[in-house]
């Protein structure tokens, strides 16, 4: 087995293009900005220590949300079992709304009355416009399962905002 | 707000890259230290591997050297040894000493366990046997009891070794033979009802029945390539714990004397070294000839002979076989082919079915090759 190296312009790169991608997939997914972090930093070392080939950015990209969106499910997982305690009072403002107006409030809302799932899937499919199909293979479930949780995000993000 | 908008506010904190990086790094360069450490275990394991097969080899080494056990394990450090008999049989230093006149030392030799390394050595044969992977072998007037045995391998038959003296060169003054362990070659096969030849059928080559041969003491022996013999006219046959020296008699088939010749040099890698004439009557060797072209000469003459049946009849019935020259053909090895040469016809010393071989000379051919032996 041959000698990893650090290199420093590759790491950069790879950061740049995709930490945003990465963070965002596991905050929806997690909605906490710790584990968030976490889960970013497990992925890029997986990533840059890794001997994996990619066939090209997108075999890369997809390779990087499903890794992700394991580390999520792992770390929900864990949660579930009792054995990480986490603060339940989710603070959506934590790093990324601190200098909003009142509206982050009704947002946080809408976010938290959504699954995991479900915000994982409208954040991959509204925000970072991959289609059904694709988040199929990366959340490695059916396409039905996806256009469920799209519908039902959808209709619980609409009762909600009625509701106000 | 709407939901874009929110996203986009969503992002990794600054601090996170410098946090990233440092866990990468710490990973790669826990990553390496496996890595390395994982190199080294391979080299330490082959190094131990490498240590315990010289050690093992080293400790077999002495053994071989300093253990005395039981017959089954003192065979691997038996002697073979050639004299008066016709069987050459392999036999520990214990059976060599209670069977053999020349040992008249066993005092104090009651059985091969009590033989320690020092007394071995100095109760063992002087002539070589008893030395660390020397094998004599030992003649023994009982392998005549029921005449020597023919195998057959395939068209080539042998016959076990008969003579009072070992014929070929490998043998001492004394005839005896002492060869290297290492002399014992490759397994050719299994003797059975197939390869053993009849006593009483020796002309005809006719093999064994099924009773014959469970009573044959080669019956399931094994037959070994004599190492020293490069052209295999001479094989190791083991016997139960006993092995014997077979020689090439006969070719299960008419054969030009081209390939006689042939299956004797081994397609030319087994080169002849000379050639020497022999007195018939004295058996003392007038001439040799060790010339390149002269060696070529003869054998091309020989080869030229056409094989004739009228010689062979002619013999049945009554011609006299006085042979007029006698030449042995030395081969690079050390074996030797014997061509007796008449006036009008010659015959080597390896039979061929139903018949002797005789091959017509010539007067050109019979004076050419008597002005060699001049």
């Amino acid at each position: 087995m041959a000698k990893i190296c650090f290199i420093q312009s590759d790491f950069d790169d790879k950061y740049e293009k995709y930490s945003t991608l990465i963070y965002r997939t596991a905050y929806q997914y997690l909605l906490n900005v710790q584990t968030a972090e976490d889960v970013t930093q497990e992925v890029f070392v997986r990533l840059l220590t890794s001997t994996k080939k990619f066939n090209d950015d997108e075999h890369e990209k997809a390779w990087l949300l499903r890794v992700t969106i394991n580390l999520c499910k792992n770390h929900l997982k864990m949660r579930a079992n009792g054995n990480i305690v986490l603060n339940d009072d989710i603070n959506l403002c934590g790093y990324a709304f601190e200098n909003l107006s009142d509206l982050r409030i009704d947002m946080s809302k809408v976010i938290k009355s959504l699954s995991a799932e479900q915000r994982a899937v409208v954040y991959l499919h509204y925000y970072e416009g991959f289609s059904i199909k694709e988040i199929s293979k990366i959340t490695k479930s059916k396409e039905n399962t996806v256009k469920s949780h799209l519908r039902r995000a959808r209709h619980n993000l609409k009762t909600i905002i009625e509701g106000e | 707000m709407n939901y874009f908008y929110y996203i986009e506010t969503t992002g990794p904190d600054k601090s996170l890259k410098s946090r990233v990086e440092s866990a990468v790094k710490c990973e790669i360069n826990r990553k390496n230290i496996l890595i390395r450490k994982r190199k080294t275990a391979c080299m330490s394991t082959a190094a131990c591997f490498l240590l315990f097969a010289t050690t093992a080899f080293a400790a077999r080494s002495m053994n071989d050297n300093t253990r005395v056990s039981d017959n089954d394990v003192s065979a691997s450090e038996n002697k073979i040894t050639t004299s008066t008999a016709i069987s050459v049989s392999i036999t520990d230093d214990v059976t060599e000493v209670s069977h053999t006149e020349q040992k008249s030392e066993p005092a104090g030799v009651t059985s091969a366990k009590n033989l320690t390394t020092e007394k071995r050595t100095k109760q063992g044969p002087s002539n070589g046997a008893g030395q660390i992977g020397k094998i004599k072998i030992k003649s023994s007037t009982d392998g005549t009891k029921s005449g020597a045995q023919k195998i057959r391998l395939d068209d080539l038959v042998y016959v076990q070794y008969c003579s009072n003296k070992y014929k070929g060169s490998w043998g001492n003054d004394n005839g005896d033979l002492v060869i290297d362990k290492s002399d014992i070659g490759e397994k050719i096969c299994s003797l059975d009802t197939h390869s053993l030849i009849d006593y009483g059928h020796w002309d005809d080559l006719s093999a064994m029945s099924s009773s014959q041969a469970s009573k044959c003491p080669f019956n399931n022996a094994t037959v070994y390539k004599f190492n020293k013999c490069k052209n295999n006219t001479e094989l190791i046959v083991k016997a139960g714990e006993d092995y014997y020296l077979f020689y090439l008699s006969d070719i299960a088939r008419k054969v030009s004397a081209e390939e006689i010749i042939d299956v004797y040099t081994a397609s030319n890698s087994n080169p002849i070294k000379c050639i020497s004439f022999k007195d018939i009557a004295s058996n003392r060797v007038t001439k040799k000839i060790k010339d390149k072209g002269a060696i070529n000469s003869i054998v091309n003459i020989l080869i030229s002979c056409k094989k004739n049946k009228s010689v062979y009849d002619a013999i049945s019935k009554g011609l006299p076989e006085d042979t007029a020259l006698g030449m042995v053909i030395v081969l690079d090895d050390g074996t030797e082919l014997t061509v007796n040469i008449e006036n009008s016809f010659f015959n080597f010393s390896v039979n061929q079915r139903n018949e002797y071989g005789y091959y017509e000379l010539s007067d050109k051919s019979y004076k050419s090759l008597l002005s060699y032996a001049k």
